[in-house]
């Protein structure tokens, strides 16, 4: 065969083809012939994929802690599968880039260090000691093998690495930290006077023309918000409550009352002779006849049972088994018992363990129960279940019905349904039943609110369903002056009353300047005032707007002062005098806030740090998204 | 191609090539042997190598991730970093335990034992990489706060390659303001600030933005004159006098 093959080559087209295949073999290796060229992946970092089945794990645990995180009512669209998986996909590259730089730097994680912190975790232990049998069944609950358990905690360990080398090692020299505090500590001594609002607001008159005026310039801010009136049918459980069938509860109770029944109970001794391996068959029935004469004879069973039993468990305690409410020994046993009167001695019973004697010490009687004493549960759950019965088989019609009829009216006349009919709702609803996401996306689709159509019954909750229709849609229109006649006369006297305590504050701020003290000033106008040594940045001394205000303003030189005003968010003047400003100083600290403020350097510096390494790797990478 | 008549000739052939060629192919062979075992045996002992380093810097981790830095605990984070820069100087980990110990040097107010630490990461990283950037970052940190402003900026400029310009805008702005020079320290923060915002990540940017509103500060609000406040010329120009005075 081997000389067939031989003359065969000889021919060159033979030569040709052999060498081709010998070339596309050297060039692209056997594995692209074997499993194919193109990429499976949905996206490729420098040249590696990531495969769809990955990014799908990703967007499952997401999904997963946002329903936890924000449970069942959550907004669909925060579910959204193309959402999710676009995040995942990204977040999936950064960490695919950490890898790879950490692979890059030689970074390595030994098998020996992955046991060792799986070893260390206490989910896993039992009984105080790591348990392999636990560890799988947790893994396998949560979807991983052991080996892809391990290999995301080596993923998590070399990223850890890689972060705590270069960005975890970061620090605040003295330097900084001197610097830092002398401006996050800063102490700036405050005068202030505050002019109310309210005070200038009492006496403003506002006239037709320039509610007119107002009224046609600002005309965007009077169009009333787009609301729906809806047609509506709704479903609940409880609606169909009716009253129940007599008889029906009667075989409930028949067939329930054994259930809620106390079962009797017997306390049982016995005295237990085992025929042992090498004890002839008379010696056997011997002992068990010594011993029927000694119980005949009337001698305590405890001391019995303490000298003859075979039982060595309970031999020790008079034979005592324990209760048992006719299934926990052997049925002979148990017959015996169920026919035995309390205290006095069965005859020989035999069983496979052998032959015993046994004593009821103590008997429970059963009690029954009433039909009374069950009739409110019993009504309560017939009553559950025919409704939710009904509820169903409803909606299930109602699903017919709705979907071929042009209005709601039809259907539930057919079903003996009531239509109601809503409060004109929007699109940003807050409270009650059309809050609910799926219902006010229902509401709020194309086939509902355009075309007209009845929406699908909608599922709020197995006891609870919806269909509704629109009957009438307000789009957003003018409203006519005299309807917002009254908003505009609030705007305008807002308006004229903030004008009017800022030409207060100013005559204020002049009367300041001009040498007065905020006291004098205030007493003379009647406002009220204060005064603030030492306030601080972040310190809650001042007001927010004006500490806003005050730590926006250069130092005054030494010995002299700034005057300034501001408006707060109530529209309230506060006219202040900042007189001297401290520095701060980083040892006068305490030593909670030194460390504060080095964590705080530290950490900035960090957070920029591994912000921009991680820019880099993406600027740097050949990132392919499909 | 050759060919032969008979199988014997064939054998014939075979041993005489054998008898020329024999040894030099046995040896070919051999070298050939060697240079793959001693391939995967370097490789082998390098992933050791990297292994063990990798323990040692994970327990550095765990010892320095505690709370409290007792004596005790400062001592086995020095001697495990000692073993690092021994034994496995070429790892990368043994720059990370550098790092480290730079950054508890600084904690201690070591300035002079945190510049040696940064100054060997130096010398062992490669120039371009981010470990070098990084270390000469802090190592600018490090002597100005030591008073050595020149220096400090000297190590800070940057080019255009740099990936870390904010970072080393932001430690400009901190050396500037430090030595006094406040509009410079100004300009480094707000290019800094530029930077970050661009960023699409959330960044902790408290303290920059206290240094940035405390640099360029506004001026107090200017009173238009009337009648009845007339004394407030006065306080006016004076408040202008400020606002150019920031």
């Amino acid at each position: 065969m081997l000389q067939n093959i031989r003359s065969n080559i000889q021919g060159t087209t033979t030569k040709i083809v052999v060498w081709l295949i010998a070339i596309s073999f050297a060039f692209f290796g056997i594995e692209s012939i074997l499993l194919g060229g193109g990429s499976s992946g949905v996206a490729e970092v420098n040249g590696e994929d990531i495969s769809a089945m990955e990014v799908q794990q990703m967007v499952n645990t997401q999904k997963r802690q946002l329903i936890s995180m924000l449970g069942e009512d959550i907004d669909p669209a925060m579910l959204d599968d193309q959402r999710l998986s676009a995040q995942a996909i990204q977040s999936i590259i950064n960490r695919r880039l950490l890898m790879q730089s950490a692979d890059d730097m030689n970074l390595t994680i030994s098998e020996l260090e992955v046991g060792r912190v799986v070893g260390a975790m206490e989910q896993f232990y039992l009984n105080g000691r790591f348990s392999p049998e636990v560890y799988k069944s947790t893994l396998a609950q949560a979807g991983f093998t052991p080996s892809s358990f391990k290999q995301g905690l080596k993923q998590d360990l070399l990223v850890n690495q890689l972060r705590s080398g270069l960005a975890g090692s970061e620090f605040a020299t003295p330097a900084e930290l001197a610097l830092t505090a002398e401006i996050a500590a800063e102490q700036r001594d405050v005068r202030y006077l505050t002019i109310p609002l309210a005070s200038v607001k009492t006496d403003i008159e506002v006239t037709e023309e320039q509610i007119q005026a107002y009224y046609e310039s600002n005309q965007a801010e009077f169009y009333s918000p787009e609301s729906v009136v809806l047609n509506y049918i709704e479903l609940q459980a409880d609606d169909f409550r009716a009253p129940v069938d007599e008889e029906e509860l009667l075989s409930m109770f028949e067939q329930e009352k054994n259930s809620y029944q106390y079962q009797t109970e017997n306390r049982v001794s016995h005295i237990l002779l085992t025929q042992s391996d090498d004890e002839s068959d008379q010696d056997y029935a011997e002992r068990i006849a010594t011993l029927q004469s000694a119980l005949d004879s009337g001698q305590d069973f405890a001391e019995l049972a303490e000298q003859y039993s075979d039982d060595i468990a309970s031999a020790s305690s008079g034979g005592d088994l324990g209760f048992s409410s006719g299934d926990a020994f052997p049925e002979e046993m148990e017959s015996a018992i169920a026919a035995l009167a309390t205290n006095t001695v069965s005859s020989a019973v035999q069983t496979e363990a052998g032959t015993h004697f046994i004593v009821v010490t103590e008997r429970r009687e059963a009690e029954s129960v009433t039909l009374e004493e069950l009739r409110p549960e019993l009504e309560q759950r017939l009553q559950d279940q025919a409704a939710a019965a009904t509820l169903l088989s409803t909606v299930e019609t109602l699903r017919d019905k709705v979907f071929n009829a042009q209005d709601l009216n039809g259907p539930a006349k057919d079903l003996e349904l009531e239509v109601q009919t809503s409060e004109p709702l929007s699109r940003d609803q807050a409270a009650g039943l059309f809050s609910k996401p799926a219902v006010l996306s229902a509401i709020f689709s194309e086939d509902v609110l355009d075309l007209g159509h009845n929406s699908e019954v909608i599922e709020l909750s197995p006891q609870h369903f919806i269909v509704l229709r629109v009957q009438k849609h307000n789009q957003p229109e003018l409203q006519a002056l005299p309807v917002v006649r009254d908003s505009i006369i609030a705007a305008i006297t807002d308006q004229t009353a903030r004008e009017r305590v800022t030409e207060k504050a100013q005559q204020a701020l002049a009367s300041i300047r001009s040498g007065q003290s905020v006291e004098e000033t205030a007493k003379a106008s009647g406002y009220e005032w204060q005064v603030e040594i030492g306030a601080q940045r972040s310190g809650s001394m001042l007001p927010p707007a004006l500490a806003q205000r005050v730590f926006r303003l250069a130092a005054p030189a030494d010995g002299e002062s700034v005057v300034d005003f501001t408006l707060n968010a109530q529209g309230d003047a506060e006219v202040f005098e900042l007189s001297r400003v401290t520095a701060g100083s980083y040892s006068a600290l305490a030593p909670q806030q030194q460390q504060g403020l080095q964590q705080q350097i530290a950490l900035e510096y960090s957070n920029l740090l591994q912000q921009e390494f991680q820019q880099k790797l993406r600027n740097d990478a050949d990132i392919v998204i499909y | 191609m050759e060919s032969y008549r008979t199988e014997e000739e064939q054998v014939e052939a075979l041993r005489r090539w054998w008898d020329e060629n024999g040894r030099s192919t046995i040896v070919g062979i051999g070298l050939a042997l060697l240079a793959v075992f001693g391939w995967q045996g370097w490789q082998q002992y390098q992933q050791q190598q990297r292994e063990q380093a990798s323990d040692i810097y994970q327990q550095l981790l765990n010892s320095a991730s505690q709370a409290e830095l007792t004596p005790a605990r400062q001592g086995e984070i020095e001697r495990l970093a000692g073993s690092l820069k021994d034994d496995y100087s070429g790892t990368t980990y043994a720059q990370f335990a550098s790092l480290q110990l730079a950054r508890l040097a600084v904690a201690d107010g070591d300035l002079e034992r945190a510049e040696s630490e940064l100054r060997w990461v130096l010398s062992a990283a490669d120039r371009s990489s981010d470990i070098a950037l990084v270390a000469r970052q802090r190592l600018a940190r490090v002597l100005a706060s030591n008073g050595d402003t020149e220096a400090a900026l000297d190590l800070l400029k940057v080019t255009s390659s740099n990936p870390y310009v904010a970072s080393y805008q932001v430690a400009r702005g901190d050396t500037l303001l430090a030595a006094g020079r406040r509009a410079e320290a100004l300009e480094a923060y707000q290019l800094a600030w530029q930077l970050e915002s661009e960023n699409p990540g959330q960044l902790n940017t408290v303290t920059l933005q206290q240094k940035l509103s405390s640099l360029n500060p506004v001026a107090p609000t200017d009173v238009e004159l009337s009648q009845d406040a007339g004394s407030a010329i006065e306080a006016g120009s004076d408040s202008e006098l400020q606002g150019e005075g920031a």
